[in-house]
């Protein structure tokens, strides 16, 4: 008979492995080649003296970036433990409740609105993103209570709306579809500092949030009945971290655009590499959610280089393999 | 131990209510709730739990329930599932461990006394073999012990079985009573457990709570409650009464003509 005893700590020491391999990665590597030697030098650790081009491109563009990609990549996969957690379903992710349509139809009206500037597309992208969620919960919250079977489909419902108004706005305003197909697949290209400063905060703050939590969190597994009789106010919790989760996802919609299958593999790869307790879950997909979207990164900026695609074309082709595999592992098990 | 007073409840979109029903459960003591389908057996345990919101006084250690935080409730009741959807598979041990949670300290994990207690009743429970075997690869008789064991390993005051036995062969049913009876006298532990089988109802508990529509119809011991009358009034069915004389148990035979 089978049994699952998952190598726990080979997991995460695998995971922690990764990240730092993909973290120096992209920090190295991209259409200007860097040596590893000027990196050490930078960090103050070789002899060699340090090339002003280098420093520039390594801290200007892919510090920033790496950063970027691993914060975003944290947010996303963390939400997606969450999202899972809370609503019990493995197919939930972070997007699902109309956070990315509704940043979707934020960032497109900031393209179409004439003689604004670029940066005020984040902001758009994440007041649109908030309203969405807003909307979607007052729909939830019934009698004090939160409905997840309600909140999912207006969820659906809500999102299908928002996005049926972003394509009305694509055929109305062909100039801009580019610009905008290119941002509901995710890009980093215009990642500084700025944008990582915006983010840092609530991405940490949130990570925090969960794993203060991650008890509670192993109790959802039961259900509300058990997780209350096992001794957590189930539904008070999954409250608070919905909405965190939901808030730090928008956060990161909003410097990214939509990078999609982040939230919803990496927690299910992560649950096979160090088992279901939350209090590695939590981290452990942190660090595996970001090692996983540097990854992409790196190969979306230098795949096709000089040319650099949508970094959610990359996730999805890395993750919907991926995906399609766990399905069929999960179907074989239950037969 | 547990005391309710004149328990109202409600649901929202139903008909169907709990009606003014008070009880008292002394420490130590087994009560069996029978009742025909829908009569509100559940809903008066999940009430009993704080699961569900009712008008009316619960009182648990002489103390009200709104006095308890959910950890304090759960350190003194522990709450056996009819059956148990997981969201995810977990191993037998670290479905139990889950049950260790009331007791411990929020940011950490289990203490060596937890494992120790973990240990010691996946033996009881005999399931300690299949540790590491996920749930959904067990049978009904070994899952429902796993469900047992994560209740027993709360170490609670008062323990709640919704239907334990219902998806188990004869010989099982009456094993996972033993281990329950066993184990809850010698630690005094109050069982109030949903039952279905009336012989086995009969047998087991010290005191029978007799629900019909929503109403408590009568409560004290099995002979008291478990009368031809009250079961003819409530469940529609003639039966007799045959005691065996190998053990002095009593059997209710109901009419077995088809």
């Amino acid at each position: 008979m089978r049994s699952i005893k998952p190598r726990k700590y080979a997991g995460s020491l695998l995971i922690v492995g990764l990240f730092i391999i993909a973290f120096v990665a992209s920090l190295l590597i991209g259409s200007e080649r860097i040596p590893s030697g000027q990196l050490l030098a930078m960090l103050g650790l070789g002899d060699e003296a340090i090339e002003p081009m280098y420093y520039q491109i390594l801290v200007q563009l892919r510090l920033p970036r790496a950063l970027a990609a691993g914060l975003i990549g944290m947010a996303l996969a963390n939400s997606g433990v969450v999202f899972q957690t809370c609503f019990r379903n493995p197919l939930a992710d972070p997007y699902m409740l109309g956070i990315s349509s509704g940043a979707a139809l934020g960032a497109t009206i900031s393209f179409i609105i004439p003689g604004l500037s670029s940066g005020w597309t984040g902001v758009f992208a994440f007041v649109g993103a908030l309203l969405a969620l807003i909307f979607i919960y007052t729909i939830g919250w019934i009698d004090g209570k939160m409905d997840s079977t309600v909140l999912i489909l207006s969820g659906i419902a809500v999102g299908s709306f928002l996005s049926a108004v972003v394509s009305l706005m694509v055929a109305l305003n062909q100039e801009h579809m580019e610009q905008i197909i290119f941002w509901t697949m995710g890009s980093l290209n215009a990642i500084r500092f700025s944008q990582v400063r915006l983010v840092v905060l609530p991405v940490l703050a949130s990570v925090v949030v969960y794993f203060y939590y991650w008890k509670d969190l192993n109790l959802m597994v039961l259900g509300e009945d058990g997780a209350i009789t096992t001794g957590t106010n189930a539904p008070r919790v999954s409250k608070i971290l919905l909405v965190v989760a939901s808030l730090s996802t928008a956060f990161v919609v909003s410097i990214s655009g939509i990078i999609g299958f982040v939230g919803l593999v990496i927690p299910h790869l992560v649950r096979l590499l160090v088992g279901p307790n939350h209090r590695r879950l939590i981290p452990i997909s942190a660090l595996a959610g970001a090692s996983f979207l540097m990854a992409s990164d790196l190969i979306a900026r230098t795949i096709v280089s000089p040319r650099q695609l949508p970094i959610g074309i990359i996730t999805a082709f890395l993750g919907s393999p991926y995906f399609i595999y766990l399905i069929i592992r999960l179907k074989r098990r239950s037969s | 131990m547990i005391q309710i007073e004149d328990v109202v409840f409600r649901y929202q979109a139903d008909e169907f209510r709990i009606a003014g029903i008070s009880l008292r459960i002394r420490q130590g003591e087994r009560v069996s709730i029978i009742g025909p389908n829908g009569s509100g057996k559940t809903t008066l345990m999940k009430i009993m739990l704080g699961i569900l919101p009712a008008k009316g006084v619960i009182k648990l250690v002489g103390q009200s329930i709104d006095e308890y935080t959910t950890k304090q409730r759960a350190q003194v009741m522990a709450y056996m599932p009819q059956f148990q959807a997981l969201s995810h598979t977990l191993s037998v041990q670290e479905y139990v461990e889950l049950g260790r949670y009331p007791h411990t300290e929020r940011f950490r994990g289990l203490q060596p006394i937890d494992h120790a207690k973990v240990e010691e009743v996946m033996v009881l429970t005999d399931i300690a073999q299949y540790r590491d075997r996920p749930i959904e690869y067990l049978s009904g008789g070994e899952r429902q012990r796993v469900f047992l064991a994560k209740a027993l390993v709360q170490e609670p005051k008062v323990l709640f079985l919704d239907e334990p036995i219902t998806f188990l062969d004869l010989n099982q049913q009456l094993s996972m009573l033993r281990i329950v009876k066993e184990y809850c006298e010698n630690k005094n532990i109050s069982v109030i457990a949903i039952m279905h089988d009336l012989n086995l109802a009969f047998n087991f508990s010290h005191k029978i709570a007799l629900l019909s529509q929503g109403s408590l119809a009568d409560f004290g011991e099995p002979k008291q409650v478990l009368t031809a009358e009250n079961i003819e009034k409530i469940f529609g069915l003639n039966v007799n009464f045959v005691d065996n004389p190998r053990d002095g148990s009593t059997f209710i035979i109901p009419d077995l003509t088809f």
